[in-house]
């Protein structure tokens, strides 16, 4: 019983993927009972790139979420991409602040985190500083 | 909020930061505004020469103009004063007129101090904030109220100037346009122009083009081209653009038409004393010229580059060339801000249809929601 009531609460593949297909119409998202894959274009700012993102959802793991395209880069004095995983998935949020939950839509929270977050990367590339704030472990 | 989704005002957002922290600041020109009017009450107070004539004291050049530029590696602004007498000029050698500027500015313990002689103005070095050139002139007829002469002391005789006529002729060009593209923008999402009045395209153009001058000869200025030959040019081929960026480009356009179509040199007269060739050096010493040119020839590959849309990234890499990586980190720093601003106050949104950052609560938008970025920056 305990267990189909925090089901219950948490937000289902099927809702999740309902709601990423409604509100962002454009991203072609595959799904199964356990994990969903999102595949959208964003672009921060009418000047900047437009990025393909992906992102991967299991209910078992963290989210994880990466850009395709372009290729991430590091900086011209060769540092490493801030808030980052292992420089492979984007750190838009701190767990143990309970930012993002999975009660909650990623449509809502995740994706406009994605577009902020690449917002930060571009200037960080041009001025080498991380202007976005954030925590670091 | 910064209108980011419209890519000529998000540019020219950028450009007008980069121009505003060229710009000579408030606290500095209001210093500069008492330190005149103190200079001024000085001189009224003269039993010696200067007490019975009218006279005007006021601001002319880049300060009156608003194209003022902080020059690079120093805090120090140059801003031109006039001491404008009406008297009849022919009364007087030039000679006396400068001298009795020289005599009564030197009683004063003050000024003294700060005084160094230059050709045609006096200037008094009020270190750390500016350098003000006083320059003594005399009203050269009774029906035009703008034309002085002014005391040349190589040549040792009258020259005729007309700056304030200049500044008019500059700004009546530079309020051509009503309304910027900015200022546009910024109405549409109601928030508070900031005085764009005095702070439209062509100046804001003059600014950067000035900068990118000082940038582009920085390490060797020997035939470095002077900014009345620069702000002139840019008043000429002024065409009422609304924008920054393309006020610059048509500039730059409109003089790479005729460097490269044309064998003879390009000849800036001044507008208001056609008789007057702000480049006749160029014909004594063509090497002027020539470092005119390829400077201008830069800037317009650069532009154009600028204009391909390759991102942020090479973008920023072309703006920092032209202007220098401080001008450039200032302008994007202030811009962050601002998105930083409107997101701790849980106003920021993306646009769901393509992702650009905006003002939340509009059409096709999701708020961004309060987040904190984390992870290990470590490999």
């Amino acid at each position: 019983m305990m267990q189909i009531k925090n089901l219950n609460r948490n937000k289902s593949i099927v809702q999740q993927v309902n709601a990423i297909r409604t509100k962002y119409p454009t991203w072609k998202v595959s799904f199964n009972s356990f994990e969903l894959k999102a595949l959208g274009i964003l672009q921060p700012t009418s000047r900047s790139e437009a990025y393909t993102v992906e992102i991967k959802f299991h209910i078992l793991k963290p989210i994880q979420v990466r850009v395709i395209s372009p290729i991430l880069s590091k900086n011209e004095k060769g540092e490493n991409i801030p808030h980052m995983y292992s420089q492979e998935n984007l750190c838009l949020y701190m767990p143990k602040y309970d930012e993002f939950t999975r009660k909650m839509y990623i449509s809502d929270t995740i994706i406009p985190w994605i577009s902020l977050w690449l917002y930060y990367y571009e200037i960080w590339h041009t001025t080498n500083e991380w202007l976005g704030g954030g925590e670091h472990p | 909020m910064i209108p980011f989704q419209n890519k000529y005002v998000q540019l020219d957002d950028l450009l007008d930061r980069m121009a505003e922290s060229l710009q000579l600041d408030k606290t500095r020109y209001e210093l500069m505004i008492q330190h005149y009017e103190a200079i001024k009450k000085w001189i009224e107070a003269d039993e010696q020469f200067f007490k019975p004539f009218k006279y005007e004291l006021y601001p002319h050049g880049s300060v009156r103009i608003r194209t003022t530029v902080k020059p690079i590696g120093k805090d120090e602004f140059d801003l031109d004063i006039a001491l404008h007498l009406k008297l009849q000029w022919d009364i007087h050698t030039p000679e006396k007129i400068y001298f009795e500027l020289r005599r009564r500015l030197s009683e004063h313990a003050i000024y003294k101090e700060k005084m160094e002689l230059k050709n045609r103005c006096i200037r008094l070095n009020y270190s750390g904030d500016f350098h003000m050139d006083i320059l003594p002139g005399v009203q050269e007829n009774d029906w035009d109220e703008d034309k002085i002469r002014v005391p040349d002391r190589l040549l040792g005789y009258w020259v005729s100037s007309n700056p304030r006529g200049y500044s008019k002729w500059f700004l009546n060009k530079a309020n051509t346009v009503k309304i910027s593209l900015l200022e546009k923008a910024l109405r549409a999402e109601n928030l508070p122009s900031n005085d764009f009045e005095n702070k439209k395209p062509l100046q804001r153009a003059v600014q950067l083009i000035k900068r990118y001058r000082d940038i582009y000869f920085h390490d060797d200025d020997t035939f470095k081209t002077s900014s009345i030959i620069l702000t002139t040019i840019a008043g000429l081929y002024y065409n009422g653009e609304e924008s920054i960026y393309l006020t610059v480009e048509n500039i730059v356009n409109r003089i790479r038409q005729h460097t490269i179509h044309n064998s003879w040199r390009l000849k800036v007269l001044n507008p208001v004393n056609s008789e007057e060739d702000f480049t006749d050096k160029w014909e004594r010493e063509p090497r002027y010229y020539q470092a005119f040119k390829t400077f201008c020839e830069h800037l317009y590959e650069q532009w154009h580059e600028l204009k391909k849309e390759n991102g942020i990234i090479s973008e920023g890499r072309i703006l920092k060339g032209l202007f220098g990586d401080e001008l450039y980190f200032n302008a994007q720093t202030s811009q962050a801000d601002i998105i930083e601003k409107s997101r701790n106050a849980n106003q920021l949104g993306i646009n769901r249809n393509s992702g650009i950052i905006g003002t939340a609560g509009t059409v096709s938008t999701s708020l961004v929601k309060t987040n904190t970025f984390f992870g290990n920056d470590a490999d």
